[in-house]
């Protein structure tokens, strides 16, 4: 479905706040349409219900919520000029998201070379517990890589490579 | 063995099956989402010639009777008396979808003001923002294949051919290693990119597949080798 992604419907929601804000409607009345929603514009109408200022009730949003829903709702605290903060919103958002799909090849390409790296060191260990296997029957020597040090190696390995796949480099909303 | 072979040639190809409509069905939604854009666009246009959002409607309306499911609703009701305001909020309460409600906004909007550009804008920017979505998600694709080619096959393979090469057994916790760096592959679409559709069907279909090259695939591949080697 369209705008299903969160960042592109909240790009189509202050939108829709901008060119309502144009054409006329009042701000708590834009609010109130779309409070059902979006639990942040729900938080602001249910404080207007308790008998607090429009202006009163977007700050008290505002030390609640951080990021783009901040700045959403600081922009619609501008008064008369909070569709224009909008527009600037809209289009900071939108800069941000041609940022990231440029970024996405390079990010994946160092995220894919880290993986690699700690996929690959199993490896080294076995190799390790051959050589010593070998170096045990040729009798030059003991070395000892038995498999609590295989199993402590990949565990460590593997959370590493987990924490590295994980991480939110990648930026898709 | 046998068994598990075969349970698996099966979960491989029911979620390969599963996988194909889920990237069909999505695939005819962007084309559906790009169609509705397009629609919306040619209404602001329309706009722009007519300066009547109503002549807008019913031009659209009549040129692409497909597409144009909802704008016929608002017709049929500007038809039947309605003022434009009550036509369109009355079809995107109807129609229960947030993007065509979204459009609706605009549309109200834009005939309060009873300004083309206004609703041309803001299809310029919808337009933007959902070309930027399509390309992101297509990119983000691309990447998870990438990384789940890499570590569901080739990595395995690697392991497969370099053990049968230094003489080492490929035993139980590095069966576990790999399975486990399989797994995180397969999810890392559904927990990074947000892609969990995608991701939990994939997790299936790319254990069949880590099974099958592993445990299937790669032996057969290194004896048969090996037969035309000493052969």
């Amino acid at each position: 479905m369209a705008f299903s992604n969160p960042q592109e419907r909240f790009i189509l929601l202050i939108e829709q706040f901008r060119v309502s804000l144009i054409s006329g409607l009042s701000i708590d009345s834009t609010i109130k349409k779309f409070s059902g929603e979006f639990s942040f514009l729900s938080g602001v109408q249910a404080k207007i219900g308790t008998g607090q200022q429009l202006s009163d009730a977007l700050q008290n949003q505002v030390n609640e919520e951080h990021g783009k829903i901040k700045n959403f709702l600081q922009a619609l605290g501008a008064g008369d000029f909070a569709a224009q903060k909008l527009d600037e919103l809209r289009d900071s958002l939108l800069k941000e998201k041609s940022e990231s799909f440029e970024n996405i090849s390079s990010s994946m390409t160092s995220k894919l070379g880290w993986l690699s790296f700690f996929a690959i060191i199993p490896l080294g260990v076995y190799l390790m517990a051959n050589l010593a296997e070998i170096f045990n029957a040729a009798e030059l020597g003991t070395i000892a890589v038995n498999d609590s040090v295989k199993i402590l190696s990949m565990m460590v390995c593997a959370i590493i490579f987990m924490a590295v796949l994980f991480m939110k480099r990648v930026k898709n909303d | 063995m046998t068994d598990i072979s075969s349970v698996m040639w099966g979960i491989f190809a029911a979620s390969l099956v599963v996988y194909i409509i889920i990237i069909v069905k999505r695939s005819s939604e962007k084309s559906a989402d790009q169609s509705r854009i397009g629609m919306l666009e040619k209404i602001a246009q329309y706009f722009s010639a007519s300066k009547s959002l109503e002549k807008a409607l019913r031009q659209a309306a009549s040129e692409q009777p497909d597409s144009a499911y909802y704008y016929k609703k608002m017709v049929e009701k500007i038809e039947s008396g309605a003022d434009i305001e009550t036509a369109i909020s009355g079809t995107a309460k109807e129609a229960n979808d947030p993007f065509f409600s979204g459009i609706c906004d605009m549309l109200a909007a834009a005939s309060r003001k009873n300004d083309a550009n206004l609703l041309y804008n803001s299809v310029q920017k919808i337009k933007e923002a959902s070309g930027l979505q399509a390309k992101l998600d297509s990119k983000s694709e691309v990447a998870s294949w990438t990384v789940q080619f890499v570590f569901v096959i080739i990595i395995p393979l690697m392991y497969y051919f370099m053990a049968f090469t230094l003489g080492f057994e490929t035993d139980f916790y590095l069966n576990g290693f790999l399975s486990a760096i399989v797994i995180a592959s397969a999810l890392f679409q559904g927990i990074v990119l947000r892609q969990w559709p995608q991701s939990l069907v994939k997790l299936p279909l790319l254990f069949s597949a880590f099974y099958l090259v592993y445990f299937g695939m790669a032996p057969a591949l290194l004896s048969g080798l090996s037969g035309s080697i000493i052969g």
